[in-house]
């Protein structure tokens, strides 16, 4: 692991693709919420936020790019945790959280690193 | 005057309630009525109510608030009698069947009318019997069922068969009786095992359906039947009937009407459950309203027999007393649910009492030898109609004890759903007609709190006669009823666009509108908690605890638990203690505590159980057996056929 950055992205990214195989169980799976419209919500964010890391993660996208994706995810993290929450689908709560924790490493991070001397 | 005889009648008999206790109480231990022809095992479940005093209670010790918590499923069924409706298929299934545990069987009735007998502690299927029923919605919104009744002689002739005999009814009225140990038709029983209850409806556009099954009682089936409400100003008289419980034959039919009345309107009929006192061969009836069911133009003459509890000779129909709960009805306030027998002891007495839960969510208790109330109940000037051709009771009759379930003035509007429908439910009402509970349907719209869902549903409550207490749960429903003049329903009835929630009551001056009180999201325009559960004393009538139960599901969202849940289905308690439950929207079983009302454990299950449980000892081992069908009202599109019983591990 090169940095707190790899890091903190490396979490994002696994957190969410977590978040969206753990939705992809409540939709087909889960007790009392499979084939429901919110746990069919969460499969969407869930998808939007695996591709959003990626993206924001691994192809280092022009910065007014990465200021829409980090909104977005903001939101997407917020937004999933609540359905999750209440959907009663507490591991989902939890990886939305941990991928949000994940995206404030990588950010964090990454502004320290950009006032570092050349 | 409209029920002023009645509001008389109802005033005297709380001013005598004093001394009407004291003549009406009997010396002794508190003991439940027990059947005489055929004891019934407690440790059992053979009827729909557990037992003729429909207490809902079991000496089933084996499960208790120590160990409930590692209750497990035991074995699952699926009757494979489930359908969403639509493509050709059978109307949507309304699964509402009580377990049947009796003659070392389990007995199930499904929403195609078929019995199903499972051995108890394996769920296999032992037999099954297929009337081949007609599976047409002819009274309700869907395929409805709440299971069989069980008969076993108390002289049993060897090698003889239909010596036990399960019944069960369909949605054309059609009465069937099979063997209880091979499912085979009982020939002795009308036409080839089969009763046609239609020969006893006096109009046949009025269709009948049997949906619940008969109260059993020595040798004896009362039958009460559902009919196609809303649709009509005149029904049939709404006939309880006793059959002989091993011919069909009618042994007498009981009007719920006065000698002369009810002609003009009609129905009043017994689609519930009813209670039997063996000791005072009494049966009890949960008497529904006349008809039309939002207008009573047609019926202003004093009724005071109908919308009741009634008492009548199990052996001859004769009435007892009749004791109303709602004078002149316009709201559907049908009487719903059998009235739970049981001893209250005070001071030293025991008085013979009967606990009647309504849709309003009053609990009216009553010595059950007269009819009088125990605890005070006052006439309450209501609001009156200003509907052209109705006349308003001036009173109705509201409980002071135990307190009503449901407050008086509904909760106020939802703020939550009131800017999620950008101020639609604050619009809506500033239209509405609305002065508190007994607000009458009007022309321009009335808000009704609570409204026909209740309040308490058919389930009624639980009592533990030996604690004294009486549990029960109840939904807090707003709806909306708009009367329609004539004219205007059939012009849009030309068109061709009829709502939905738009009922004819053909042949009456209005046509009724009845919906719920929701935003366009189908959010409720009312403030929460939508569902409680309450344990009442019922030494003193005051209330123990009451608890938001349940929780409210919409498109997979759990709400937050203080909000409950509007149920449908009922308690069952049992002597350790415990009380089990499904009944909520989200498809969960729960068993409580009685003395604080908190959960001990809750069951998943595939759909809301909108039923009773049951709950026996097979082989050593106690089970809790839940049928989960769901209902279109609780959870539209969630229905299930599953049946599922719980036990604790070996």
């Amino acid at each position: 692991m090169r940095n707190s950055q790899d890091w903190g992205g490396w979490l994002l990214i696994a957190a969410a693709a977590l978040a969206f195989l753990a939705a992809l169980y409540d939709f087909f799976l889960a007790w009392g919420i499979s084939y429901s419209i919110g746990s069919g919500i969460v499969v969407f964010s869930t998808a939007v936020m695996t591709i959003a890391a990626l993206v924001i993660v691994l192809a280092r996208p022009a910065r007014w790019v990465r200021i829409v994706l980090g909104i977005g995810l903001v939101l997407d993290f917020l937004g999933t945790a609540l359905a999750a929450y209440f959907l009663d689908s507490y591991l989902l709560t939890i990886l939305a959280l941990v991928a949000g924790l994940g995206w404030l490493i990588f950010v964090l991070s990454s502004n320290g690193r950009a006032e570092q001397p050349a | 005057m409209i029920g002023r005889a009645v509001m008389l009648a109802t005033a005297g008999v709380a001013l005598a309630l004093a001394s009407a206790d004291a003549q009406q109480t009997t010396q002794g231990p508190s003991q439940s009525p027990q059947p005489s022809a055929q004891p019934l095992d407690f440790q059992g479940w053979s009827t729909f109510n557990g037992d003729l005093a429909a207490e809902k209670y079991s000496t089933n010790a084996q499960i208790t608030p120590g160990n409930v918590a590692d209750l497990k499923e035991a074995w699952e069924f699926h009757t494979g009698d489930v359908s969403l409706g639509g493509n050709g298929k059978p109307p949507e299934t309304y699964f509402e069947a009580t377990p049947i545990f009796a003659n070392n069987t389990v007995y199930i009735g499904t929403p195609y009318y078929r019995i199903v007998a499972l051995t108890p502690d394996t769920g296999k299927v032992k037999w099954t019997f297929d009337p081949h029923a007609e599976l047409k919605a002819l009274t309700q919104p869907g395929m409805k069922s709440r299971g069989v009744a069980y008969w076993q002689s108390a002289n049993p002739v060897p090698g003889q068969p239909c010596q036990k005999i399960v019944y069960v009814g369909t949605m054309d009225a059609k009465l069937f009786a099979v063997d209880a140990d091979t499912g085979k038709r009982c020939q002795n029983f009308g036409t080839n095992g089969m009763v046609d209850v239609n020969q006893w409806n006096s109009d046949h556009k009025f269709p009948l359906s049997l949906l619940q099954p008969p109260t059993v009682y020595k040798n004896m089936l009362f039958v009460g039947w559902s009919g196609k409400d809303w649709s009509y100003e005149r029904a049939p008289i709404g006939y309880t009937l006793a059959l002989d419980a091993q011919t069909g034959k009618l042994k007498w039919k009981y009007n719920p009407f006065p000698p002369g009345a009810g002609q003009e309107s009609g129905t009043a009929d017994v689609w519930a459950s009813m209670s039997v006192d063996p000791s005072t061969n009494t049966v009890f009836l949960p008497v529904s309203s006349p008809s039309a069911n939002f207008y009573g133009g047609n019926r202003k003459e004093p009724l005071p027999t109908v919308t009741s509890v009634t008492a009548l000779d199990a052996d001859t129909g004769k009435l007892k007393w009749a004791t109303q709960l709602v004078h002149h009805d316009v709201w559907d306030f049908d009487t719903n649910s059998a009235p739970v027998l049981v001893n209250i002891r005070r001071g030293g007495q025991v008085i013979p009492a009967l606990v009647q839960s309504t849709k309003m969510g009053f609990l009216f208790v009553l010595n059950r030898l007269t009819g009088q109330p125990i605890f005070p109940v006052r006439e309450e000037p209501v609001p009156q109609t200003n509907v052209p051709g109705d006349a308003s009771s001036p009173t109705q009759p509201v409980p002071v004890l135990p307190q009503p379930l449901v407050a008086k003035r509904w909760p106020g509007i939802s703020t939550l759903a009131d800017i999620a429908g950008f101020g639609q439910c604050s619009r809506e009402f500033r239209k509405l007609r609305y002065e508190g509970w007994f607000t009458p349907p009007s022309i321009q719209g009335s808000m009704i709190y609570p409204a026909t869902p209740g309040g308490v549903e058919w389930g009624g409550g639980a009592v533990d006669p030996e604690r004294g207490i009486y549990v029960v749960n109840n939904s807090y429903t707003d709806q909306i009823y708009k009367l329609i003049p004539r004219a205007e329903y059939n012009q849009r009835k030309a068109k061709g666009g009829v709502p939905s929630d738009w009922f004819e009551m053909q042949g009456s001056p209005y046509a009724v509108e009845v919906r719920n009180f929701t935003n366009w999201l189908g959010m409720p325009c009312w403030k929460p908690p939508y569902g409680s559960l309450t344990a009442v004393d019922l030494k003193t009538g005051q209330q123990l605890w009451k608890e938001p139960f349940g929780e409210v599901q919409r498109w997979g969202f759990y709400m937050p638990y203080s909000w409950g849940s509007i149920t449908i289905g009922a308690p069952l308690v049992t002597k350790t203690g415990l009380i089990f439950i499904g009944a909520s929207m989200d498809s969960r079983a729960r068993a409580i505590d009685i003395n604080s009302g908190k959960v001990l454990w809750t069951g998943r299950l595939d759909a809301p159980a909108v039923s009773l449980p049951a709950t026996y000892t097979y082989n050593n081992k106690q089970y809790v057996v839940f049928t989960a069908g769901g209902n279109h009202l609780l959870v539209p599109g969630k229905l299930s056929d599953q049946v599922i019983a719980f036990a604790l591990p070996s």
